[in-house]
């Protein structure tokens, strides 16, 4: 009986307590951006979570405010954009976005689309690369031919089924009308199974391939965006192959949920295009092996709409597309 | 030897040396800190080390990682909690050594062999790269799921009361591992329509419930009955360390967990948790002496040995998928993963030639860490072993903030809170009903692996099994796995036999 | 008479368990089970069907007539109780995390628990330790480390 008597007497207690903290920090005015600390959702681990923690060290420069990068990993980004759905619109809780917006939407992971989102500023594209084992294939016309003769043979790595490099291995081997078998595998493994010879062909990010590429184990085909990239400019495009329907990058910028007063999004975007332009973004975009591309509010908008038609139908194509219920 | 020589110069630097103690420091402590983890160090680390010179960066991330894998061993010994889950194997003889009054002496064997085990691992690393990095690549999805069954195995061989109670609670722990998001197919499982459950259970967050919990449970409850004592008899607690004959005793045993270790290691998708708890079961099974062999699980310092040489043996052996095929072996080494990325170390085979200096200074770099972690911790433990003298209580709630911060640091989630709770039911429920904990961590350790491994065997063979038996590394793990169990088996008929020949004695 | 159903119950109890998962796995998984054994549903069904032998094997023990080696302990004196103060304690600590935030919540969670739960009457621990233990987690992780702790909803 003692014990609980103490226990009404503690909750009495914290009552107390609350009254006066709850008085103490409703002082803060808001009148100045940032004045606290904004967090920076990451979604994703490996080079995403590298990025966007590179890119939060920048915006807190150019910001005058601390930035924290906070990863929300789980369910393809769909944990992370409902946590920044349950946040006040207030611009102090920013999220890393990627294209990650339509597929899980277009999983039906999330209910909502990436129009409840409000674009801050694109900061980088990354190009999947096609790669086989060095001696195996020397063009993509010599795969394409083999996987045209042998239907369902040739093993593709990918990462997992509705995984980005999933999407770009389907156009890509949809653009070459080859029909192949797909290999889920876990993370970064493709390098050690391609030289094993257990896959035949991979799609990844061309940082896993290069050192190999140079020391002649394996073989990048080529990248999938419309230009070469900078990091490794001696790999063709696949338009410049001929087969001009393949596009694909996966960007990555900033957003914030839909409703952030346009002041907050316009002092994220002039920090995000100072740090944008700085040279050491410039440096770490070399070594990574990303492609910087800066683009406004606006712009960065209009890409996201475009992506994610594209992205809805080949879903739809691919049997991947759900509703979320 | 020139390269040598430019690496020596990289690494003899002011910074550097700073750089190392300050992981190794950070490291040992989220390691010990119950809740804390040495994945959590290094993931908050990282950004700092983004405008540090590359070999300053990279020092300070391995010597976090060095300092994590033998810090874990400290709570582990001390509290009966694993620091990290490479520390789970050493809690059963680790913590019944403290009880005993032999903290120190345990403390001090870890700390020792951890770093043994890490320098030979290290040289075999050196030496062998290449042969190694050649041996990795062998080993495909079939291959690692052999070993990975293999493991799993030797589940029965550590619980102690019987053979099923262990399995119950292995396959509760695979169970746990396939809630969330399928990793292959990407489709959610066990949800309930959930978002945040997509997020699936976490290893750290299910590890620290299961044996957190359970130990501030048991501490209120005695302390809200009055009936609570300190910890144990504050003269008991010694400080002394162990001698060399002890240490000269088991160098064979070390030997054999280091060779284990190293080939863990390199085998892609493996790590730290399965080396120990094999080591652990080795080091059982090749004792000879049945009255030793008792003591195995109550207190046994080979018990300690073992798992803690193994898993740091780990280290090395993790370096060569690393840094020769950009394969990480688990979180901890992903995130260093990342730093060598953001330093322009791309691993593959020209970060051997084009960064050989790079490549030699992380070999110091390792070499110098396990040096000052042992430094650091040998001079430790006189004033760890001290917090056996705080009251339960106290400690108690401690560890209660700590667990809560901890778990939701990991994710920055409130859904691992609650797992984190949820777990500490289940373990201190399993405590009461006498159901092994530890085969829950083993199960959880090795089912993302198993299931992702099968599944991808299969896809590559198109549905035909016969792609497990079809190499000579598989065929060589279903042996093994044939042979524990067939070991296994016998010794159970012969303690039936022994029972019957008792009762039978009992009714006559 | 039994000595002990101790076998009994556990069998029943991973049985039940067993079943229940493996309904989930129908419900719970979407997508159809595919022509070969290699879908999202396998390995689940195939840990379930594990767990339900493993039940059957316990029930086959009762029978035999195993009794555990160990005897179990008897439940202490206000056992249940006690846990159950304990997670109400766990869970509320949790629920403010999320409302309040850390820097409110952990003093007076730290403080309720010292002073009123385990009765702590040194008021040096009783005010300083709930402060200590919040300022020292607060310095580690957000001053040094620059990194994130629970922000409540509220404030």
């Amino acid at each position: 009986m003692k014990l609980t008597k103490k226990i009404v007497g503690a909750l009495a207690a914290i009552t107390l307590l609350f009254a006066g903290a709850s008085t103490n920090s409703f002082a803060g005015s808001h009148s100045k951006f940032p004045s606290k600390t904004i967090e920076m959702t990451v979604l994703f681990g490996g080079t995403a979570k590298s990025v966007g923690q590179l890119v939060a060290k920048g915006l807190e420069k150019n910001l005058g405010g601390t930035v924290v990068p906070v990863s929300r990993p789980g369910g393809g980004g769909a944990v992370g954009y409902k946590y920044i759905q349950s946040r006040p619109a207030s611009g102090y809780d920013i999220v890393w976005n990627s294209n990650s917006v339509s597929t899980s939407h277009h999983r039906g992971r999330t209910s909502f689309n990436y129009k409840a989102f409000t674009p801050i500023a694109a900061m980088s594209i990354e190009v999947p690369v096609l790669a086989v084992k060095s001696g195996t294939f020397n063009s993509v016309k010599e795969l394409a031919d083999y996987a045209k003769k042998n239907p369902g043979k040739l093993k593709v790595g990918i990462s997992g089924k509705g995984a980005f490099t999933h999407l770009t291995s389907a156009i890509i081997f949809d653009t070459l009308g080859a029909k192949v078998t797909y290999i889920p595998y876990g993370k970064g493994k493709a390098p050690a199974e391609l030289l094993a010879g257990r896959i035949d062909a991979a799609v990844q990010w061309p940082g896993q391939f290069r050192s190999f590429h140079k020391a002649g184990q394996l073989k990048m085909l080529a990248v999938t965006s419309q230009e070469r990239i900078a990091s490794d400019s001696s790999i063709p495009t696949m338009k410049e192959l001929g087969y001009k329907k393949v596009d694909v990058t996966m960007w990555r910028g900033l957003a914030a949920k839909k409703g952030t007063p346009k002041a907050q999004i316009k002092a994220l975007e002039k920090a995000a295009e100072a740090y944008a332009n700085s040279a050491e973004f410039k440096a770490a975009s070399k070594k990574i092996g990303f492609t910087i591309n800066y683009l406004n509010s606006k712009q960065f908008g209009k890409q996201i709409a475009k992506d994610d038609k594209k992205i809805k139908k080949l879903m739809k194509d691919l049997g991947l597309a759900k509703k979320a219920k | 030897m020139e390269n040598l020589i430019t690496a020596l110069g990289l690494i003899g630097t002011f910074e550097v040396m700073i750089a190392i103690s300050i992981g190794a420091f950070a490291g040992i402590i989220f390691g010990a800190i119950p809740g804390l983890t040495y994945s959590m160090a290094l993931a908050l680390m990282l950004p700092f080390t983004f405008t540090m010179e590359p070999v300053t960066a990279i020092s300070l991330l391995l010597a976090t990682y060095i300092g994590g894998m033998t810090g874990g061993s400290i709570s582990a010994i001390l509290i009966g909690i694993p620091g990290t889950p490479s520390a789970a194997a050493t809690v059963s003889d680790g913590y019944s050594l403290t009880k005993k009054g032999d903290a120190s002496i345990a403390l001090g064997t870890a700390v020792i062999v951890s770093t043994i085990g890490g320098f030979i691992s290290l040289v075999i690393m050196i030496v062998l790269v290449d042969f190694i990095s050649q041996f990795a690549i062998k080993f495909g999805p079939a291959e690692i799921f052999m070993l990975v069954l293999f493991g799993f195995s030797t589940i029965c061989g550590l619980s102690e009361r019987s053979l099923f109670r262990g399995l119950v609670a292995g396959v509760l722990g695979l169970m746990l591992m396939t809630i969330g998001t399928d990793e292959i197919e990407g489709i959610s499982r066990f949800t309930f329509g959930s978002t945040q459950m997509l997020q699936g259970v976490n290893l750290l967050v299910a590890m620290i419930g299961l044996f957190a919990v359970p130990h501030i449970l048991e501490v209120f409850n005695l302390r809200l009955n009055r009936e609570d004592k300190t910890n144990f008899e504050v003269d008991i607690v010694k400080t002394k360390l162990p001698s060399f004959a002890l240490l000269k005793k088991y160098f064979n045993l070390m030997l054999r967990c280091v060779g284990l270790g190293t080939s863990i290691g390199a085998i892609p998708g493996s790590g730290g948790p399965i080396a120990a708890f094999l080591a652990y079961s080795h080091a059982k099974n090749s004792e000879k002496n049945p009255e030793e062999k008792e003591k195995y699980g109550k207190g046994h310092i080979g018990g300690v040995v073992a798992p803690e040489t193994a898993n740091n043996a780990v280290t090395g052996g993790a370096m060569v998928p690393l840094l020769s095929l950009g394969i990480p072996g688990d979180p901890a080494t992903a995130i260093i993963l990342g730093g060598l990325l953001i330093h322009g170390l791309s691993p593959g085979p020209m970060l051997f030639i084009e960064n050989a200096p790079q490549v030699y200074s992380i070999y110091l770099a390792i070499l110098i860490a396990y040096l000052v972690v042992f430094i650091f911790q040998v001079n430790f433990i006189k004033h760890i072993v001290k917090i056996l003298k705080v009251k339960p209580h106290h400690l108690g709630v401690g560890i209660l903030v700590m667990v809560i911060v901890g778990s939701y640091a990991i994710r920055n989630s409130f859904l691992d809170v609650n797992v984190m709770i949820l777990m500490g039911l289940i373990g201190y429920f399993f405590n009461r009903i006498q159901l092994p904990v530890t085969p829950i961590v083993l199960g959880m350790v090795l089912g993302k692996t198993i299931e992702s491994e099968y599944r991808t065997a299969m896809s590559l063979s198109a549905g035909d099994p016969t792609i497990f038996f079809s190499s000579v590394v598989s065929l060589l793990f279903f042996g093994l796995i044939i042979l524990t169990i067939a070991l296994q088996i016998k010794k159970r008929m012969q303690d039936v036999k022994k029972q019957k020949q008792l009762k039978e004695q009992v009714q006559i | 008479m039994r000595e002990s159903k101790f076998y009994l119950f556990l069998g029943l109890g991973v049985l039940a368990f067993s079943i229940i998962w493996i309904t989930l796995v129908f419900f719970q998984i979407e997508g159809d089970l595919g022509g070969y054994a290699n879908t999202p549903r396998t390995i689940p069904f195939f840990l379930g069907i594990c767990m339900s032998i493993l039940g059957l094997v316990f029930l086959y023990q009762y029978k035999v007539g195993y009794v555990p080696k160990n005897k179990a302990n008897p439940l202490q004196k206000n056992e249940i109780r006690n846990i159950i103060f304990c997670l109400i304690v766990f869970i509320s600590y949790s629920y403010l995390l999320k409302y309040f935030g850390f820097l409110i919540s952990t003093p007076i969670v730290v403080f309720f628990i010292t002073r009123f739960l385990l009765g702590e009457k040194n008021w040096k621990l009783n005010y300083l330790f709930p402060i200590a233990m919040t300022g020292l987690i607060y310095f580690i992780f957000i001053i040094l480390l620059k990194s994130s702790l629970p922000r409540g909803e509220i404030f």
